[in-house]
Formats: structure tokens, C-alpha cells, sequence
């Protein structure tokens, strides 16, 4: 496709309002990009401005222009480039949707994305080059954080026809902008900006697409926040109502939730794990350990797995868990012993010792105190007859009903 | 020193500190190379049958304990199995040692 055709099939497109063709033509790879490249005689930008800017309106005439010279750079492997036209053209492109309603999210969509992908490439193909490109990724988000913007604050258009329709696509890019160069604290406002807004639908309204990515993201910070209760409710939203074929978005989900579930005492179950071979690699050992009261186990569980734990951002969660298997130790020993309530603190010292902990009575104590603190046994200690006192009913609450979390 | 002799110790030192050197050459299990960014999905919406919200029994995503992916009720009574076994025994040699501490 020649340059002037590529603009006639542009300005049909816009009288059309046809949301997947307009996608299609400013998408920065693809068929359409191929043959657009093979028939492109100059990619001249005051060239191409000089001869055939004045027959598309502005400022499609700058889009298209922008969007020449991103292909061309992408031929040419030149990423940063690519990525600084890609700005100008999703620049131009926000101020063209100020005056549309929401059949303009499509491209929007695709726009962003390519900003995003290309500005990863950019700051990749710079650093290999031995140089930098700091302002890549945190200014792609910035102009998503624009474009979020300019849907939220739709106030003409109908409902059914607002750009409102493209927030939680839009704010899923900055999160994922934001987590891909680790500033994950940034998150925080727009998700504030988000939830001080009650103009727009809420979020059940929406594609399941934009649902499932947001929420994956909400609970994902709510983890690394250690707000451990509402992380697990936005992650079993978001693992519920995935699209069952993508697999690897389920597996990053059930990531964290296994081991939030595991805090609870509830286990994956072999039908999990059977569906998801690498978390069965993973979890297996540390849930043998749990059903068996396996300290020595799930400690070395935790060495061997250290490594991955720590890269996927588990690590301390998992690490936390540890408490439900000394809780399974502990309503062992109370069950072993004939479930009275009273079992010298020396009974609890020697399951530790063979278990693998041997450690002075005093932390024996200390590990008791806790237990009972966090909810995991009900009763108290009488230091000086060195016994602890358990409660005659439910002395080890189901999991699942402990309050503090 | 030789260099037999030499190679000899080396090895009869090696030998020495094996338990140790074993316990840290545990093979751990490495990171995953994937790239971990939550991926874009191929279609914008479906429905509940495409989910697993399908194979819930109770309440559309809010309690998940009633599927077969997770299980809640796993604490066991069970104080047969050779882990219990070995603390029962553990539990009455001390018990035993602490009752007649004078003897030994």
C-alpha cells in the first residue's frame, strides 16, 4: 500500500468510525505494516508532510507520518527511535479521542501496547548497546496514565458510548508499566485516583479481560503489602473468573495464592496440581510436609526451594506458613499425649527436638506464647510450673476459622 | 610430601568435612526464566462455562472451598503413621528419663 492510499483507506476508516480497521492500521507490526513498508517510497517526514499533509485532517496527518517513520525504525532494529515516533503518534492520537466516544478504545488499545512493548525493546536493545535509556518505561506509563485520564473524565458521551469503557484496560498497562521496572509503589495512585472516582461502571460491567488483570494486579500489591486478607479476595476473584485456556495467567495467580491459602490451612488439592505441573513441582513438598507435621520437612523444603520462592516474591509468605505445620506438630503431641489440657512445656520441647529443632526450653516457651498469641492454640502457660494449660474445648481451632490473619 | 601423599590427604580431608559439604550441595530448585508479567489475553470477555467458576458448587467466587482444587478439612485424627510413631516413643523415653532422673 502506497502512502497516499494508506491515507484515503485512513480517512474512510475515521468516516466509518470501523474501531478494528482503525486498530489495524496503526498497529506497529503486522501485515498491514509489511505492506504499507514494501510500497513506501520516501519516509521523509517533511516530505511526506509537504505533499500530502493538507489531504487528511489534523491531526491524522501527523499520526500517519509518526506511524511511517515507527515502521521504518523497526525495519531499521532501531527500537529507540521507533519508541520516540511511537510517543509523538500516541501524543497526537490523545488529543484526537478527546472528541470521540468509545469507538476509538480499540486502537487505543493497540497503541498503548506497542508504546509499552516498544519501549521495553528501546530500553533492552540500549542497554545491550552499552548505553541507557532510563526514561523508557516510567514515561510510557505516564502517557497510559494520560490516556487513562482522558477515559475517565468522559463527560459527554452517552454512557453506552463512553471512552469510560476504556479505564480498567488502560489502568491494567500502567500497572503492568509500573511492575516491569519494579516501581510498584506508583500503582498506588492510580488506584486511588480509580476508586475516588464514582462516575464510571463499576468493575463487574467490564470485559472480563480488563476484571481479571485488574484485580490480578490489586492483589498482587495487597501481597507485597502483606494485607494478606484482601490480596487472597482479589486473587481468588481474578483465579475464578480467568479465561480457563490461559494457563500461564492462572499459574501466576494460583502463585500467590497457594501460599495465602496454605496461611489459611487450606491445601491444593492433587486436581490442582495436576493441572498445573510446575506449582505441583513447587508446592508438593511443603504440602507433604503440612499433612505429615513435618518441621525438619518443610524446612528443607524451604532451603531447596529458596531460590524461586525468592525470584517469584513467595519467599516470606511461604516462610510464614511454617507456623500451620508447628501447629500440626503441637495438636500432635496434644493428640499423642490423650488430648488433656495439661502437657508440660518439656512434652512440646522434646517433639521440637525430634523434629529437628533442638533449641533452649525458654524458646520452646517463647514459640508456645506465640502460638497461642496468633490464634493456633487456645489456652495460656504457667511459667513457673513450666505447663501449658490448654483450653478443654477447641484448643486447636480449625484453621480456617482463625481470626487473625 | 609426595605428590601421591600429597593427593592422598587432600582426599582423606575432603572425606572429613562430606556430611557438611553434602547438606549444601543439595541441588535447589533454580528460578524459572519465564517472563513473569501477567499476559494479555487473546479474547476481551467470556463466559462463567469458560472459567472455573463453573465447577464451584457454592457461591460464585466468594467462598472457594467447595471445589475440588483446594482442600479444608485435611487435619487428621491420626496418630498411626511412623512420624507419630517416632514421637510417641521419643515422648515416653523422656518422660521416663525426667520420672527417674537418679538413675544413670
Amino acid at each position: 500500500m502506497k502512502f497516499p492510499r494508506y491515507l484515503v483507506t485512513l480517512s474512510n476508516t475515521l468516516k466509518n468510525r470501523d474501531s478494528a480497521q482503525l486498530a489495524e492500521l496503526l498497529r506497529a507490526r503486522g501485515d498491514h505494516a509489511d505492506e504499507l513498508l514494501k510500497n513506501l517510497e520516501t519516509s521523509d517526514r517533511e516530505y511526506l508532510q509537504a505533499h500530502y499533509g493538507a489531504t487528511i485532517k489534523t491531526p491524522w496527518n501527523e499520526i500517519a507520518i509518526a506511524h511511517v517513520q515507527v515502521i521504518v525504525h523497526l525495519m531499521d532494529k532501531n527500537y529507540v527511535a521507533a519508541y520516540k515516533e511511537q510517543v509523538i503518534l500516541a501524543q497526537a492520537f490523545l488529543r484526537y479521542i478527546i472528541t470521540q466516544t468509545n469507538w476509538v478504545i480499540t486502537a487505543l488499545y493497540v497503541i498503548l501496547r506497542d508504546l509499552r512493548n516498544l519501549a521495553l525493546e528501546a530500553v533492552v536493545s540500549a542497554y545491550s548497546a552499552g548505553s541507557q535509556f532510563p526514561q523508557g518505561m516510567e514515561e510510557a506509563a505516564r502517557i497510559c496514565n494520560k490516556a487513562f485520564t482522558t477515559c475517565v473524565t468522559d463527560r459527554t458521551n452517552k454512557p453506552e458510548d463512553s471512552r469510560k469503557w476504556g479505564t480498567y484496560y488502560v489502568v491494567g498497562l500502567v500497572l503492568k508499566c509500573y511492575f516491569k521496572v519494579n516501581k510498584t509503589s506508583l500503582s498506588r495512585n492510580i488506584i486511588r485516583a480509580l476508586e475516588a472516582n464514582h462516575d464510571i461502571p463499576p468493575l463487574e460491567q467490564y470485559p472480563r479481560h480488563d476484571q481479571v488483570t485488574y484485580k490480578y494486579y490489586l492483589g498482587l500489591l495487597s501481597f507485597l503489602n502483606e494485607e494478606y486478607k484482601r490480596s487472597e479476595e482479589d486473587l481468588t476473584f481474578a483465579f475464578y473468573n480467568c479465561y480457563r485456556d490461559a494457563v500461564r495467567n492462572q499459574e501466576l495467580i494460583l502463585t500467590y495464592l497457594i501460599p495465602l491459602r496454605l496461611l489459611r490451612g487450606q491445601l491444593p488439592s492433587e486436581a490442582l496440581f495436576k493441572r498445573y505441573p510446575r506449582l505441583a513441582e513447587l508446592y508438593t513438598p511443603f504440602v507433604e510436609a503440612l499433612r505429615k507435621s513435618d518441621i525438619k520437612a518443610y524446612d528443607a523444603a524451604l532451603a531447596w526451594a529458596e531460590p524461586r520462592l525468592l525470584d517469584m516474591g513467595v519467599w516470606l509468605t511461604v516462610e510464614r506458613a511454617r507456623e500451620i505445620c508447628l501447629r500440626c506438630l503441637f495438636r500432635k503431641v496434644w493428640l499423642i499425649t490423650g488430648q488433656g489440657t495439661r502437657i508440660p512445656l518439656s512434652t512440646f520441647h522434646t517433639s521440637l527436638r525430634v523434629s529437628g529443632l533442638a533449641m533452649p526450653i525458654e524458646e520452646t516457651e517463647c514459640i508456645i506464647a506465640n502460638m497461642i498469641h496468633k490464634g493456633y492454640m487456645k489456652g495460656y502457660i504457667s511459667h513457673e510450673k513450666q505447663m501449658v494449660v490448654l483450653s478443654s474445648k477447641d484448643p486447636f481451632p480449625n484453621l480456617g476459622d482463625r481470626k487473625a490473619f | 610430601m609426595s605428590a601421591a601423599q600429597q593427593t592422598a590427604n587432600t582426599a582423606a580431608a575432603a572425606e572429613s568435612t562430606e556430611p557438611a559439604k553434602t547438606e549444601e550441595t543439595v541441588p535447589q530448585l533454580g528460578a524459572l526464566e519465564d517472563d513473569d508479567e501477567f499476559e494479555e489475553f487473546e479474547v476481551q470477555d467470556w463466559d462463567d462455562s469458560e472459567t472455573d467458576l463453573s465447577h464451584l458448587k457454592g457461591a460464585a467466587g466468594t467462598e472457594a472451598g467447595v471445589d475440588n482444587l483446594w482442600e479444608d478439612n485435611w487435619d487428621d485424627d491420626d496418630v498411626e503413621d511412623d512420624f507419630s510413631k517416632q514421637l510417641r516413643e521419643e515422648l515416653a523415653k523422656a518422660n521416663s528419663a525426667e520420672a527417674q532422673p537418679m538413675q544413670h
